[in-house]
């Protein structure tokens, strides 16, 4: 949320600023975007911050067998856990597991997808056909089956999760990209930078793409959303990040069996995915309505 | 219009090939020796050389998925690497539950979303509208296993109404149905609040008006009609993902359903029995879709337009660009 800033300090408004001021000025009109981005922050930091609130070695993942299933209180916010860890400490280094992978995996697929997109948008043809067709086959599959598959294949793990998410993720994702590259092939600057000697690389990565940018970004902002719910869902099923690591997903596994015993294991771990997946959704609906106001009803 | 089923059901064969290569694929990467893992530890190295040649497993990967692509079509999935049992009748045992599963929440969406959608549109921007809309994104956001460990906290443990596991009776099937269904009506309300809302806009609405309908006619003819036809999409996206999601919601409720098998096997590292379950939801997928696909084109009359059009060797641009 430093765009305000940016802006009071650059003046000069060169194209792209213009752009992200423009969107910045309409987001801020909009209520739930703002919410959006207040949760997102306010979770940001506690996962940022997650080492001094409460340390990982010594809180988070100590078992302290006399403290266990013990209710919320003063000393321990959520209460314990099975093990006797303390459930509050545990879930902002979730936080700490979930947005990190939920990012890196947004990234991947972003290169994924951008690079399968912007060679099937850009060149068309026979290479958009073979392209298109085996992204069909991976969008015919269930992500979460995709990633069960890659799971079982390669074992689990950060690196793993990361690129099963991103494998399901690029194919849709390349089909935005191909559909904006292939609508700015015929524009005019394209053919300018043509004309002045750039090539089939340069025209992509300097031309196209930066100005294809906002459907991309929204979209990017929207799949995050899925990603966390993926990396939760696997984490449930035991094929996600291996524990002691309280992911929110395999925290939840855990509280399942003690469902009886205590509620705020499976109540609190839910209720950070649901908030951080709506305050993802918040900020990319608002992304998408500041970003691309054609769209907007 | 028998020239687009056909076509339609032609291009299913690459897919649900290119589905199974690729599944095959992934899981034939796996490490470690199938062969010794059948055999135990104490196998000497001849014997399991002797069972990797049995196996095939010595062959190429595209001469195995061929192999497997011709059992496949017989109905011969391999023997489970665990226990030794056929896979197929392993598979097809468990697909009752799931597809009893899909079949409910498939309903009870349909049920709520499209009334929901239409009603919000109704009373857009007033409070009901407002409160189906936030109660949609926020179970939108839910993780479908956790809305099931939360009802059965609040409904089994808690109120003491509904049993937490097991299929004896009718009442199994309540909480594993909604926590299925819940983030699918959410969606679909949407998208029917969405249609009815583009159709109120259009000129045939006006049209209707101008001549002097009376409102009620308007919307039940006219509007509504028009405003189904996503309908049928909504049928088949909640089957669809209902498929998918029953790994999860199988898991939460221990309901013996496929689901239930994948994850059991993907433990014990069982790859012909995980294989059968990931190809067998993914083929019953896009069967499912490219049913909604057909059945939305008999219904929609742009879509049949398009075809008796192009037979009549007109261009089919137009009809694209009609709607």
């Amino acid at each position: 949320m430093n765009s305000p800033n940016a802006q009071s300090a650059a003046p000069a408004l060169n194209r792209k600023q213009g752009l992200w001021r423009e969107a910045w000025l309409r987001m801020r009109r909009n209520t739930s975007a703002i919410v959006g981005m207040a949760l997102l922050a306010a979770i940001i930091l506690l996962a940022v911050f997650a080492n001094v609130i409460a340390d990982y070695d010594t809180v988070a993942i100590k078992i302290d067998v006399a403290n266990r299933l013990k209710p919320p209180s003063r000393s321990h916010l959520f209460g314990t856990d099975e093990l006797g860890r303390d459930l509050f400490a545990r879930i902002i280094h979730g936080a700490r597991i979930s947005l990190s992978i939920g990012f890196l995996a947004e990234m991947a697929t972003l290169a994924l997808g951008m690079a399968l997109g912007s060679v099937s948008g850009f060149y068309g043809g026979r290479i958009d056909n073979v392209v298109m067709r085996f992204m069909d086959v991976f969008m015919a599959i269930p992500s979460l089956l995709l990633a069960i598959a890659m799971v079982t294949a390669f074992g689990t793990g950060t690196p793993i999760l990361v690129l099963a998410i991103a494998v399901s993720g690029a194919p849709s994702m390349s089909r935005i990209v191909r559909a904006q590259v292939m609508s700015a092939r015929e524009q005019e600057y394209v053919e300018a930078a043509r004309a002045l000697g750039a090539g089939d690389m340069t025209v992509v990565l300097r031309y196209i793409l930066p100005n294809t940018m906002s459907p991309i970004i929204v979209q990017a902002s929207l799949d995050m959303a899925g990603c966390i719910l993926t990396v939760s869902s696997l984490s449930y099923l035991g094929l996600g990040v291996p524990p002691p690591a309280p992911e929110w997903g395999a925290i939840l596994s855990a509280g399942q069996s003690y469902i009886r015993d205590a509620w705020n294991i499976t109540v609190f771990p839910g209720l950070m995915i649901v908030i951080t997946v709506i305050a993802l959704n918040m900020v990319g609906d608002g992304l998408r309505d500041a970003l691309d106001p054609k769209l907007k009803r | 219009m028998l020239r687009y089923v056909c076509k339609r059901l032609v291009m299913l064969v690459p897919i649900i090939l290119g589905i199974t290569f690729i599944v095959f694929f992934i899981l034939s990467l796996t490490p470690g020796d199938p062969a010794r893992m059948i055999l135990g530890a104490n196998a000497t190295p001849e014997q399991v050389a002797a069972m990797r040649a049995q196996m095939g497993l010595d062959d190429p990967v595209i001469l195995r998925y061929i192999k497997y692509i011709g059992g496949a079509l017989r109905g011969d999935f391999g023997t489970s690497w665990s226990t030794r049992d056929r896979v197929f009748t392993m598979v097809f045992g468990r697909f009752p539950y799931t597809f009893r599963l899909a079949f409910l929440s498939m309903l009870l969406t349909v049920a709520l979303s499209i009334p929901l959608g239409i009603y919000s549109a109704v009373r857009k921007g007033g409070f009901g509208d407002n409160a189906t809309m936030v109660l949609s994104m926020v179970m939108a956001a839910t993780p479908k296993f956790w809305l099931g460990i939360l009802m059965m906290l609040v409904f089994s443990v808690w109120l003491r109404w509904l049993p937490t596991s097991g299929l004896s009776s009718w009442k199994n099937y309540i909480m594993p149905t909604i926590a299925m269904s819940a983030a699918s009506t959410a969606i679909n309300t949407r998208i029917v609040r969405a249609s009815v809302l583009d159709v109120i806009r259009q000129d045939f609405i006006r049209t209707a008006r101008a001549k002097g309908a009376r409102e009620s006619v308007i919307f039940r003819k006219h509007a509504l009609r028009n405003a189904m036809l996503p309908v049928v999409t909504v049928l088949g996206m909640s089957f669809a993902g209902s498929l998918g999601g029953s790994v999860l919601i199988e898991n939460v409720f221990s309901i013996p359903g496929v689901g239930l098998l994948m994850i059991e096997r993907v433990r014990q590292k069982d790859i012909p029995a995980v294989l059968a379950c990931v190809i067998f939801i993914a083929v019953v997928f896009a069967v499912v879709n490219l049913i909604t696909d057909i059945l939305y084109s008999f219904i929609d009359p742009r879509i049949k337009a398009q075809y008796t059009r192009r037979s009549a060797k007109k261009p089919p641009k137009e009809a694209t660009a009609a709607p």
